[in-house]
């Protein structure tokens, strides 16, 4: 690993950096885009919301005043539910397409780098159990594990909850035309509260399970930089490594491009992933304080 | 007050007198001290006690009086120079006490009065130098001194009379008070007491309302006084003089009106603490104008001292919420029930009756249908019986929370404690814990 990376003493801060071996692609330029799009939509969604759940609460009036008022956080909350729908229809077409198109539908569907849920994900997560009291080893998963595909269908399930609620809130004159008011009421404790579960497991387990573990502390930047050492794949997704040596032995066009070896990241790159990886996770953290503080103050 | 009824009013004699005065008083000369007959506008007390009638027509003050006023001249020569009544009186500031430039007079209300007419004691000259008799402004106006001796003005300390408000040589007509203008100055007495209830820039009633218009002129009593004009039996009948078809519409068709109604009946009987008034969400001196988004934070406040449950669970709702925070156009209180016609929803002329609720949600909702007027504005969700959906949903999803936080907190704790275990035994994790790829 090149000495121009971001370090804290001998071990750079970035978890995907760290240990031996060319780097490999983990997400290409799409994907991380859409992260970034994903949690930069979901930090306004949150910010904008969270004061009027919390109406009460001592943060609420100046985190208002900050987005200009109660009305015009309203408007921009509408304004980035439009941004998350419009980028979730980009991520729907751009799969179809990359599935329409590839050669080798059953790798999307089957092996190390589905993201279908798979009964190998409920064996995988047992297994992660019995590792925790030491009754087994610790599950080889693959490109994507159980951790991933949990983010992913949780995010699908919070969209779908949290969409539909919410453009029932949006549009009432639309709505209420055919449905009982009380739907209101229900759909405004369901975005409410599906919100809150879907800021809890963000900015708790899925910010440990990325970032916060010892192994991995203080950050992982593979979503920002796209690549990881070898070593670091083969750690956190033995699978991968694996079906990676036996599609190696396979003609060339078998492989997927985000597959191949890559660069290692420029430096520039490294800081900016590392530097929005810090402010992110600081900002999750202190929604998570307003939370408590509005929850049990 | 119309320009016909102007012109034909009995101050077309007075005008005329006024410069029939200055003529004759001009002739008579410096020896003249005589008294103008009937120049005075006499048997007119200031009546403020009845803010909501239109001020009495007075046309502008230059043309009703002259501009020099013959009758005064005498007293002018002397009182009109501060040098001479230094001479006179021995010192400066004795001098300046007695100073009454005779511009000061014409200009005030009582500017067509001789000097004599009020210091009785001192029509000839040369005068006492003091002691000697004047009059007392209730010699002219004994409904205002008889007011003026119920209220709290009189029997205070330090007693507050006639000058300290209306002062004295500059003293001004009951039009130029109630005149925007001229409200300010003449409130301004008022203010230099109750430095409290100044009213703040642009408040409602800030714009040319009297201090005395609420509280009495003359018969000023505290709040707390059965008596006072702003008392909770009173108070409805004094912002009447001006509200008068809201104070009517509340009186009869407001749970809270018909109360107060009930207390005037009963007047002399000690109203109820937690009586509803005007004064309850318009709060004196501290109001805010009803469209401002403060009014509906503050009224949503003053309806929870009694409305516990209702306002809480608004507030659970997210009109309670967006109004908390200050929106301007989300529904508080009063937007539902109504502001001066609040009836239970029990009775048929409520706005929030069942068969009014669709126009009362067409307020806001303009495509409101009976279906849509189920919607609940407070929801109560640990109230199974009131909407089960509410309270189902309510249930359903602390308890998908509570799950996720369980399972996958768990999750994360005990990765926690394996990893600081195998740490422990000297197991590394991490990236080339478990050797290397070995390609590179």
């Amino acid at each position: 690993v090149s000495s121009a990376h971001v370090h804290h003493g001998d071990v750079p801060l970035d978890s995907a950096q760290r240990g031996r071996g060319p780097y490999i692609w983990r997400f290409n330029l799409f994907h991380r885009v859409t992260h970034a799009f994903a949690m930069f939509s979901f930090y306004v969604l949150i910010l904008t919301g969270l004061p009027l759940r919390f109406a009460s609460a001592p943060f609420a009036e100046p985190l208002m005043r900050l987005w200009g008022g109660v009305e015009r956080a309203g408007l921009i909350h509408r304004w980035m539910a439009g941004f998350m729908v419009a980028y979730t229809l980009v991520h729907i077409v751009y799969i179809a397409v990359r599935f329409f198109r590839d050669s080798d539908k059953k790798r999307w569907l089957w092996g190390s780098d589905t993201m279908v849920p798979h009964p190998q994900d409920a064996r995988d997560f047992a297994a992660q159990f019995k590792w925790y009291f030491g009754k087994g080893p610790k599950p080889r998963f693959g490109r994507y594990g159980y951790l991933e595909k949990m983010d992913y269908f949780g995010e699908v399930w919070g969209f779908i909850v949290i969409g539909g609620s919410g453009f029932m809130l949006w549009f009432p004159e639309f709505f209420g035309q055919w449905l009982p008011g009380w739907l209101f009421n229900v759909a405004t404790v369901f975005h409410a509260y599906e919100a809150m579960i879907a800021a809890a497991f963000l900015f708790t387990i899925h910010f440990f399970n990325v970032h916060l573990r010892p192994d991995k502390f203080p950050l992982d930047a593979v979503m920002f930089t796209g690549r990881g050492t070898l070593d670091y794949m083969i750690e956190e997704h033995p699978g991968m490594e694996e079906e990676l040596r036996e599609r190696a032995k396979e003609p060339v066009s078998l492989r997927a491009v985000h597959d191949l070896p890559a660069p290692p990241p420029s430096r520039a790159l490294t800081l900016v992933g590392t530097f929005f990886g810090f402010i992110t996770w600081g900002i999750g953290l202190a929604i998570i304080g307003m939370i408590l503080w509005a929850v049990l103050g | 007050m119309n320009p016909e009824r102007r012109g034909s009013s009995p101050w077309r004699a007075v005008l005329l007198w006024a410069a029939l005065a200055s003529v004759l008083g001009g002739l008579a000369g410096a020896g003249a001290w005589a008294r103008v007959p009937g120049a005075a506008p006499r048997g007119q007390p200031p009546d403020v006690q009845a803010p909501g009638e239109a001020a009495t027509a007075v046309a502008p003050r230059q043309q009703a009086r002259p501009a020099t006023g013959g009758q005064a001249l005498g007293c002018e020569q002397c009182h009109g120079e501060l040098e001479l009544l230094r001479q006179q009186a021995g010192s400066l500031s004795r001098a300046e006490e007695l100073l009454v430039p005779h511009r000061v007079v014409a200009q005030s209300a009582h500017g067509a009065m001789s000097c004599a007419e009020c210091h009785t004691g001192y029509t000839r000259y040369p005068h006492a130098e003091r002691g000697t008799r004047t009059a007392t402004c209730e010699s002219c106006h004994a409904q205002a001194r008889q007011d003026w001796q119920h209220g709290s003005h009189a029997s205070a300390d330090e007693q507050v009379g006639c000058v300290q408000c209306h002062g004295s040589h500059d003293i001004r007509t009951v039009a130029e008070m109630r005149a925007p203008e001229g409200a300010a100055a003449a409130n301004a007495p008022c203010i230099g007491c109750h430095e409290a209830a100044r009213l703040e820039q642009h408040a409602p009633h800030s714009d040319g309302v009297l201090c005395a218009a609420c509280h009495a002129p003359h018969d000023v009593r505290p709040v707390h006084d059965p008596e006072s004009w702003m008392s909770p039996a009173r108070q409805a009948g004094t912002c009447a003089n001006c509200h008068d078809s809201i104070a009517a519409a509340w009186r009869q068709r407001d749970i809270h009106g018909n109360d107060v109604l009930r207390l005037e009946h009963l007047a002399g009987r000690e109203p109820a603490a937690d009586a509803v008034l005007c004064t309850s969400c318009h709060v004196g001196h501290a109001m805010v104008p009803t469209g401002d988004a403060r009014f509906a934070q503050a009224s949503v406040e003053r309806c929870a001292e009694c409305h516990q449950h209702a306002t809480r669970t608004f507030y659970g709702s997210y009109h309670g919420k967006a109004t908390a925070l200050g929106s301007r156009v989300s529904a508080s209180c009063s937007d539902c029930h109504g502001a001066h016609d609040i009836l239970p929803h029990t009775m048929a002329d409520s706005r929030v009756a069942r068969d009014n609720l669709v126009e009362t949600c067409r307020a806001c909702h303009e495509y409101a249908r009976p279906a849509f007027v189920l919607y609940d504005p407070h929801p109560d969700v640990f109230d199974r019986s009131r909407n089960p959906w509410i309270f189902f949903s309510f249930w359903m999803m602390n308890g998908l929370l509570i799950f996720v936080l369980l399972v996958f907190g768990a999750h994360t704790v005990l990765w926690w404690i394996r990893l600081w275990l195998d740490k422990r035994r000297g197991i590394v994790h991490g990236p080339g814990a478990h050797g290397h790829g070995g390609d590179a």
